[in-house]
């Protein structure tokens, strides 16, 4: 990836923790490398405690890595300037409890450096826009976690920055909310920004992803477009077939990989292959088709056999 | 210069509407109040009990609410993610301890001037205007307070909130008894026992030189140079501490 073009560029990460009076070492990344080009909608996805809130706190400041390289558009993350194109969600937020909502979103524009007249004009369209109240008077603490939520993002639109990064974005949050968060996630991805996200649920990221990573014990799994991901665990054409003569025709079994009893009469031809061959066999031997199908593994299954080979690895290896 | 005054003045909002500081400031109102009561059992010396336990009062719920606002100052908004929020913007970690540390200032500042205005129109309802000296007194109390302040937000800038109150409170009862133990520090023959005092005699500030209450019952002359003496000494250590607190703060993993 051309490195004009990218909005994150971690290399060779590591973050370990020291906890507890005996100051046990916990590995939160191990070598983590990580690319992220500017206009993407990224999910960084892994199971809770993969490390996925460790690389964003390195990335937004809030964590210090033992060593390796993380960047921001280009500039070090310890560079504070890099922060005024980005913009954070942290997991859960709660906030000031006695402030308002308006309040909130004025500190954080000044904090952005933004100009008064800006905020003031700026803080109620977001407001809308999020879905709340301009005119809310109430305190932060007496809100839900949802509405807290739509704050929250509010505050990450204000600076109207290049790159979003949004932890667990989607926690916490009804279907509806769940729903508006994708798609708002997916109108900046229209608009060209950037988005980074973590999540553990994986369906959610699949409906709005260009790019994915996995984060297994700190270390990356696996990395790439959300289509190659899928692509390459495409499991099979699937080629229904009526009836049960297909089993003993012997023009047929050399050009099908398995038979598997996925139903009474199912061929299961795997992806490597193109099907022509065995459909052109099938009909030449008089058999009815039914319904061909190409069978792709979704994103979580994709997620669980990779932590499962991975297993199987560390295991081969110990 | 913009991004500190924004967090001083979000923390002062904070601070201000927070109902558990409101209690205990109705409480030292309520208590300061007390001292028309306690004044009715002194007899010829009402004055002197309402200036004594006025001041007292003063003091100690001002120490009491800059140990407590302090030391929950960072806690609460690492707790909460708002420091996450505040942190990922572009500002330096040192904008954002001296901005709490200017709101959390102005909050006593307000807190103080209340609780002190209500001693003074105690001394009016009881017929007597105050003196130049106790607005010395008042003044000199301001500045411990705020030192108490700041060693609350250099001991949060790296410890947990109970750790910090501790600490405080340790360091601000110490500081009180500094001349005692300078004093023991002389009387000792045990060399590691006289180097502890001595260090703790030179590295703790002096919070005893701040308490002139006992000056203004027995109507003891302060001058302006003592107040103002002790205002540096006062800056002087509170710059230190902000200072070192920026440092260990600068240094710490948000976890």
């Amino acid at each position: 990836m051309n490195v004009d073009n990218q909005a994150i560029r971690i290399r060779a990460l590591f973050k370990t923790f020291r906890t507890g009076l005996r100051r046990k070492k916990t590995r939160a990344l191990k070598g983590l490398d990580l690319d992220v080009a500017r206009g993407e909608i990224f999910g960084f996805l892994g199971p809770n405690g993969a490390g996925k809130t460790t690389a964003i706190k390195i990335l937004v400041g809030l964590l210090k890595a033992d060593s390796g390289e993380a960047s921001l558009l280009g500039r070090p993350v310890a560079d504070v300037s890099c922060r005024r194109r980005m913009a954070y969600l942290p997991e859960l937020p709660d906030f000031y409890d006695y402030l308002t909502p308006v309040e909130l979103l004025f500190h954080c524009g000044l904090l952005s450096g933004l100009d008064r007249h800006h905020i003031k004009r700026r803080v109620p369209e977001l407001l809308e826009r999020v879905g709340l109240d301009p005119e809310e008077k109430r305190s932060l603490r007496k809100f839900s976690k949802g509405m807290l939520q739509r704050v929250g993002i509010a505050q990450t639109m204000l600076a109207d920055p290049d790159v979003y990064i949004l932890d667990e974005p989607m926690g916490g949050l009804d279907p509806l909310g769940r729903r508006w968060v994708k798609d708002l996630i997916l109108e900046l991805g229209k608009s060209g920004k950037t988005v980074f996200f973590s999540s553990h649920v994986l369906s959610e990221a699949e409906a709005v992803c260009d790019r994915v990573a996995f984060l297994h014990r700190g270390r990356l799994m696996a990395q790439g477009s959300l289509r190659e991901v899928l692509e390459a665990h495409t499991d099979c054409w699937e080629i229904q077939v009526e009836g049960h003569a297909v089993r003993t025709d012997e023009n047929i079994q050399p050009k099908a990989a398995r038979i598997e009893p996925a139903g009474p009469d199912t061929l299961l031809v795997p992806a490597v292959d193109r099907p022509d061959a065995l459909l052109g066999a099938l009909l030449a031997g008089g058999h009815r088709i039914r319904s061909v199908n190409q069978r792709h593994a979704s994103l979580e299954e994709v997620f669980v056999r990779t932590l499962s080979g991975s297993g199987e690895q560390r295991e081969g290896k110990g | 210069m913009r991004a500190v005054l924004s967090i001083a003045a979000t923390t002062f909002r904070e601070s201000i509407r927070n109902r558990t500081v409101l209690g205990i400031l109705l409480l030292a109102l309520g208590f300061i109040a007390s001292a028309l009561l306690l004044a009715e059992l002194a007899l010829d010396q009402r004055i002197r009990v309402i200036v004594d336990w006025g001041l007292f009062c003063v003091s100690f719920f001002g120490v009491i609410l800059a140990i407590l606002i302090g030391v929950s100052l960072v806690h609460k908004e690492v707790r909460g993610k708002t420091l996450y929020v505040i942190l990922s913007r572009p500002i330096h970690r040192r904008q954002y301890i001296v901005g709490k540390y200017l709101g959390l200032a102005l909050t006593l500042l307000v807190e103080v001037g209340i609780l002190s205005a209500t001693l003074i129109l105690l001394l009016f309802a009881s017929d007597q205007a105050p003196t130049l000296l106790l607005y010395k007194a008042l003044l000199c109390i301001l500045a411990e307070i705020l030192l108490v302040a700041a060693t609350a937000v250099f001991f949060a800038s790296f410890s947990s909130p109970y750790l910090s109150g501790l600490f405080t409170l340790g360091v601000f009862v110490v500081g009180r008894s500094l001349d005692a133990l300078n004093t023991l520090a002389d009387k000792v023959e045990m060399t590691a026992v006289w180097a502890l005092l001595k260090g703790l005699f030179f590295v703790l500030p002096n919070f005893a030189g701040f308490n002139l209450s006992n000056r203004v019952v027995h109507e003891i002359p302060i001058d302006f140079f003592e107040v103002g003496w002790l205002w540096v000494y006062g800056i002087g250590y509170m710059g230190l501490l902000l200072l070192l607190g920026t440092w260990f703060f600068s240094r710490r993993d948000l976890t």
